[in-house]
This record gives structure tokens, sequence and C-alpha cells, in this order.
């Protein structure tokens, strides 16, 4: 293609993109991409670029549905435009750009001061750690997300899990600077990488080298005299900081080790330090008993409606139900256990809402730091038609209105809805994922909730079907992600709420400080 | 269901969960270069992944999973525009299409190098062309408040937008040519 040619279709492009496009730009467009096999690779690289600029890191405006009711939220292109980004555990924000102008000293997970107003999205999770593991000063809990932020770590050992699905190990008092899910920055230490094909890439910078793994799992010491790197699995692709004094580019293959020294210049091959690669930290069990589960609702007791009924712990009073629901037994974990059904699918039975409602005993704060762990059991009838057929728990403040709630951005929801939707609203923010279900099979929803005093809050989902749930370990992947949210809510009140021209069933719901505490079964105990 | 069942059920979940999060944006990015629309992008997304997550079962887990996401997609695509109106200007013909599928498929390994170009290209332009690509693709205002915001005419801002990007595009390109040099 000639310069001419290329400077048509960077105005045609452009005009695609922009939706501009004329309708003989577009029969040229058509005639050029039919017949010229440079000008479709121009096209296919240009479209490209432009799909990856939207894939900035972004918080859509469509989310702000501060005004928006519930119909109007289920329908408008804005809510699919949220809906289609938040396809199956996806990261509304993926932060891609590797500027790492930004980046300020905080403590965990904390958005530094001086920070620009806009939230910062968590990019990974710690996933094990040694009991003496300090990080910035603070003793760390397993399953804290992490901000974009730089870490000391004055002393034990820790693995860190990117929200790709890589993981990475630390000792040697480490010093490292995350950036984006998919760059992190070592400044001194030893890391073991270990990622496979089905992981993101991630691109660790160290003060001498760039790496970049290529399904991999590789361990590299990094100090002041240089850095060796050792490849187990896979490949890493070392890209020299000073190229005068080591070769530019370097693939270095499973097998070996190379020695970059700075004190010589010298490259050295060495080889593979099995065991230093082989370094990890099992995941620590949490142990905390059952009794530790803060609040229980189990629905037992006598008579046929919700409404009054005060069974289970943690609570300050009995439902309140507007008597859309009712009791049925057994419940959905076999015998001796108890749910409650709201059925709009007899005769005669025009009822399609149902809500309950019940205040907690202490408020959920989310203006401190931690991390709490919900889980409810639910099982949905056949859906009608194109019903929203929706099973929703929220967490609000109570007292407030509809429309306050809305305005104020105060309150969590979590629902399963139509036959392969799940959604998280925190705050403002919606996110939607798209999750096939089985008409009348039980679901364990189980709902983490990360909130702090400076850092933004985040709930992740996952949905799992009956019987795993019960023993299952706190999961790498969840279901849905929602949005990072800078929000104070004070939530002292829970709602079960559906919306369906069927019928549904929601089981045991508990709130603890863990996984495990969360995902034992009543009849266990 | 047999615990075995049950077990490797599991496994398939989690395994389409890693790979559905780690392709996400590559599947987004390959069904945005068929349609030309951010909006039907989305829709024909969701679709994709509705119809892997119910053939997951059929995916053959020794051979690369993207080629095998971007046929479902590259179907949806034609699904998508036999049921859909063309409403834009922008509706290549099948067999065009086709051609430029393919065309993306041969180009991949060079994307993937330009994608990770265009982050250190974005840092190297002036202030005044970063803002406008952070207004039209970061904060995704709309073109009328965008030209308000720059203080210039909407015909103006589509130029400046076209030579930004020309900017940008020419940036990666110069900087993949380097790195393949290098």
């Amino acid at each position: 293609m000639n310069p001419f040619g290329r400077k048509s279709l960077h105005a045609l492009l452009s005009a695609v993109v922009d939706d501009t496009l004329t309708e003989s730009q577009a029969a040229e467009l058509s005639r050029l991409l039919g017949t010229d096999a440079a000008a479709r690779r121009f096209y296919v690289r240009y479209l490209d670029m432009n799909a990856a600029l939207a894939d900035m890191p972004q918080r859509p405006a469509a989310v702000r549905l501060q005004t928006l009711s519930w119909s109007t939220i289920a329908t408008s292109a804005a809510a699919v435009s949220v809906l289609a980004a938040a396809i199956l555990l996806v990261c509304l924000a993926p932060a891609t750009s590797d500027d790492r102008s930004g980046v300020e000293p905080g403590s965990v997970g904390q958005v530094a001061a001086g920070e620009s107003p806009a939230v910062s999205s968590y990019v990974a999770t710690i996933v094990s750690a040694s009991d003496d593991c300090v990080l910035n000063g603070i003793a760390i809990s397993v399953g804290e997300r992490l901000l974009p932020a730089p870490y000391e770590v004055a002393d034990g050992r820790l693995t860190v899990q990117f929200d790709g699905g890589a993981t990475v190990f630390f000792e040697g008092k480490p010093s490292f600077t995350l950036h984006s899910r998919r760059v992190m920055e070592v400044h001194r230490g030893t890391f073991v990488f270990d990622a496979d094909k089905f992981c993101e890439s991630i691109e660790i910078v160290t003060p001498y080298s760039t790496y970049k793994n290529i399904g991999t799992r590789y361990a590299a010491v990094v100090s002041e005299q240089g850095e060796e790197v050792h490849v187990a699995k896979g490949a890493v692709r070392r890209t020299a900081e000073d190229p005068a004094r080591h070769p530019h580019k370097k693939l270095i293959k499973a097998g070996g080790g190379v020695r970059y020294s700075t004190v010589n210049g010298e490259t050295e091959f060495i080889p593979l330090d099995a065991g230093l690669v082989s370094r990890s930290l099992a995941k620590r069990a949490d142990s905390a008993p059952v009794s530790q589960r803060t609040v229980v609702a189990d629905f037992a007791g006598d008579g046929d409606q919700l409404e009054g009924h005060a069974s289970g712990k943690g609570w300050s009073e009995a439902w309140r139900s507007d008597l859309g629901f009712r009791r049925i037994v057994p419940g959905l974990a076999g015998s001796g256990s108890v749910a409650v059904r709201h059925d709009a699918s007899g005769e005669g039975q025009s009822r399609r809402v149902s809500a309950a409602h019940r205040r907690l005993e202490d408020p959920i704060d989310l203006a401190q730091d931690g991390v709490l762990y919900l889980r409810f059991v639910v099982r949905r009838g056949p859906r009608v038609g194109r019903d929203v057929h929706r099973a929703m728990l929220v967490l609000r403040k109570y007292g407030l209105t509809p429309k306050q709630e809305i305005q104020r951005g105060s309150l969590i929801q979590i629902a399963l809805q139509k036959d392969d939707s799940a959604m998280i609203r925190l705050g403002d923010a919606i996110t939607r994922a798209s999750l096939p279900q089985n008409a009348e099979e039980t679901y364990a929803v189980i709902v983490k909730i990360v909130s702090g005093r400076v850092k933004p809050e985040q709930v992740l989902v996952r949905v799992m079907g009956s019987n795993r749930w019960a023993h299952a370990e706190e999961p790498e992947e969840w279901s849905v992600v929602s949005e990072s949210v800078a929000t104070d809510m004070l939530l002292d009140q829970v709602s079960l709420e559906c919306a369906s021209s069927s019928w549904i069933d929601f089981g045991e719901l508990c709130i603890g400080p863990t996984w495990e505490s969360v995902t034992r079964l009543t009849s266990q105990q | 269901m047999t615990k075995q069942h049950e077990s490797n059920a599991d496994a398939d979940q989690q395994l389409f969960v890693r790979l559905i999060t780690a392709n996400y944006e590559h599947l987004r990015r390959y069904i945005y270069t068929l349609l030309a629309h951010e909006e039907d992008t989305k829709d024909v997304l969701q679709e994709v992944c509705v119809s892997i997550s119910r053939k997951f079962s059929e995916y053959d887990r020794k051979r690369p999973f993207m080629p095998w996401a971007c046929r479902f997609a590259y179907l949806k695509v034609l699904k998508f525009r036999e049921q859909q109106r063309p409403r834009r200007t922008v509706w290549l013909p099948p067999e065009v299409l086709e051609v430029v599928a393919r065309a993306r498929e041969e180009d991949e390994p060079v994307l993937a190098e330009r994608l990770a170009a265009l982050h250190k290209c974005l840092g190297k332009l002036p202030a005044g062309d970063h803002g406008l690509i952070m207004a039209r693709y970061l904060e995704q205002l709309p073109t009328e408040q965008i030209a308000t915001q720059f203080s210039m005419s909407r015909r103006t801002l589509f130029r400046n937008l076209e030579r930004v990007r020309r900017l940008l595009f020419n940036c990666i390109s110069r900087s993949v040519l380097l790195e393949d040099h290098a």
C-alpha cells in the first residue's frame, strides 16, 4: 500500500470508529478490504488499536443510575453495556496501562494520600502468608485485596495472586510495586512466578530487566549486585534495562539459569536451581470455627409465614415480611432444613414480588478495614417467558427510602436473574455477568465484601452448585467481581427480594468473618 | 450425580472461568474488528460467552482456546448480522468479512506486539492529545461535550481525533519495527 493509500485509509477508518462514515466511503472501504491484503492488515490493526483504547480503565457514566428504577435498569442500553462488560468474572477496570508515574507509597491495600480522586481498582489478592509476615508495617490477612501501590515486606513470606491468575511468591524482605494487573516492579528480594497458558501474562520489571512470562514457572533473585533467573517451565523473555552491558533481548528457556552481574557486567549461564524455583507457601488453612459465625438465619420454627420469625442469631429483631414468603420443609439442605418460598406460579397467584427484611444486631461498617463473607442458598423454578425471575439479597441502611438509597448509593445488592445472569450492585456501580444456571437446581451464592477506611470497597461473588460449596476452599476465581467503589456505607438490614412469575426458594443465610465460617452447613455444626 | 462427575464439572467450570477471564478482552477486540461497533460488540460478546459455556464440554483441552473461541465469535457475528437489519453504513459483505477474519487470525502475533507498544505510545503523546484520547475513550464523553471541553467544533474534533490516532498508530508501527530489529 502506498503512502497515499495509507493516508486515505486513516481517514476512512477514523470515520469508521467515530461512526461518521458516509455511504460512499463505506463502499470504498468494502472495495479496498475485498481486494487489498495490505489494506486488510491495516484495517485489522487500526480497529484493534481502537478496541484496545476502549479497554482502558474506566468507570462508565452508565453505571451512575441514580434516578433509574429497576425496570429501567434492566432494559436500558446503558445497563446492557455494563452487563456485557462484566461477562464472567471480569473486572470492570482491568488496568492495562503501564504508566508508573502515579504510584505513591501506601499501606496495605491503601490508596495513597495525594492520589487523584479517581478510585483505584484492586489488582491482586494475598492468597497465602507466613504467620510472621508483615506488609507495609501491618500484619496481613490472607484474602486481603491489593491496590496498585508500593509494598515492603519486613518479615515473612507471602504469595500474591494477580487477578489474571498468575501467582508470585515472595521472600527475602522483598520490595515491590504493583502497577496494574499486568505490570509489577520488583525492587529487591526473591520471587517465584507461576502461571500457565490460561493466565494473563505479567510484566515484571526489576532494576536491570523486564521479564515477560510465556506459560511459565520461574524464580528470580534481585539484589544490588545483579540478579539471577531460573526457569523451570515454559520460557521467559528478558529485556535488559541497560542494553550496553547485556544483550538487549533474550529468551530464557526452561531448564537453566542466567546470572546478570551489575558489578562487572557479565552474563553467566548457571545450572537450574530447582530448590529455588520450587519454593512456595501452602495456602494457610483458615481454621476459624463455625461458632465464629456472627449471623445466621435458618428460618426454623413453626407456622407457614416468614413474618415474625425470629430464629437464628445476630439479629436485633424478627423477620418483617409482606406475606409474600412462606416457609417450606424440607429446605435446601435436606432433612431438618427450612427454606422460604416466593411462589407466583400457582393458579390464582398474582403476587410477582415478595420481600422480607431483618435488622442486624451489629451493623456492617464499610468504613472499617476488613473482609466479610456472606452466603445464602437459592433455588429458582423455571423462568416464565421473558420474566426477570430475580432472586436478590440486599444489604441496606434501615430507614432509608428507595429513592434515598439510590441517591446515596447506600446499598449492596446481589442477584441471580433470568436464566443466566448474576448481578452485583455496590453503591451506584452495577456489575453483571453471564452465568448460566439450571432451573430447580440449588446454588450457594458466596459473597466476599472487602472494605476499608481509605481503600475502596469491592464485592466478589461466587455461585456454586449444591454439594460442592460446603467443603470448597475459597476460590481463586470469582463468578462476578464488582468495580472498586469508595463508599462509607453503614449497613444494618438484610432484605430478601424476589421478582418472578415463577417460584424462588431461599435457604439458610449466614454472615461471617471467613470463607469457612459461612460455608459450613448448619447440619454439620 | 456422582462425586467424580461433580468434581469434573467443578474443574470444567473453573477452567471455563479462567479461560474466559484471560481471553475476554482479546475476544472483544476480535469481535470489534468484524463489527466495528462498540455496542454491537458487547451484545455479541455476551452471546459468545454464553455459547462457549454451553459447548465447553466439546472444547479439546489439548488445543489453544482462542482459535476455538474465535470460531464461535465469527459464527455469532454472522448470525447477529442476519438477525439485525443493517443499521449502520459499515456493514461489510460476507465475503469481505471472511477475509478480514482470516487476516486478523494471521496477524494475531503482530497484534499482541502492537498492544504492548500502545501503552508506551500513549505515554508519549503531547498533553493536549493525551487529554483528547482520555476524554474519548477513558471518560467516554459524548462528542459534543468533548468539543465544548476542548473549545473546538465537532468537525475539528473529528479531525483531531483522526490525527491523534494516526500519531498513535505510527508510533506503534515504529515501536514494533524497532523491537523486531533489536
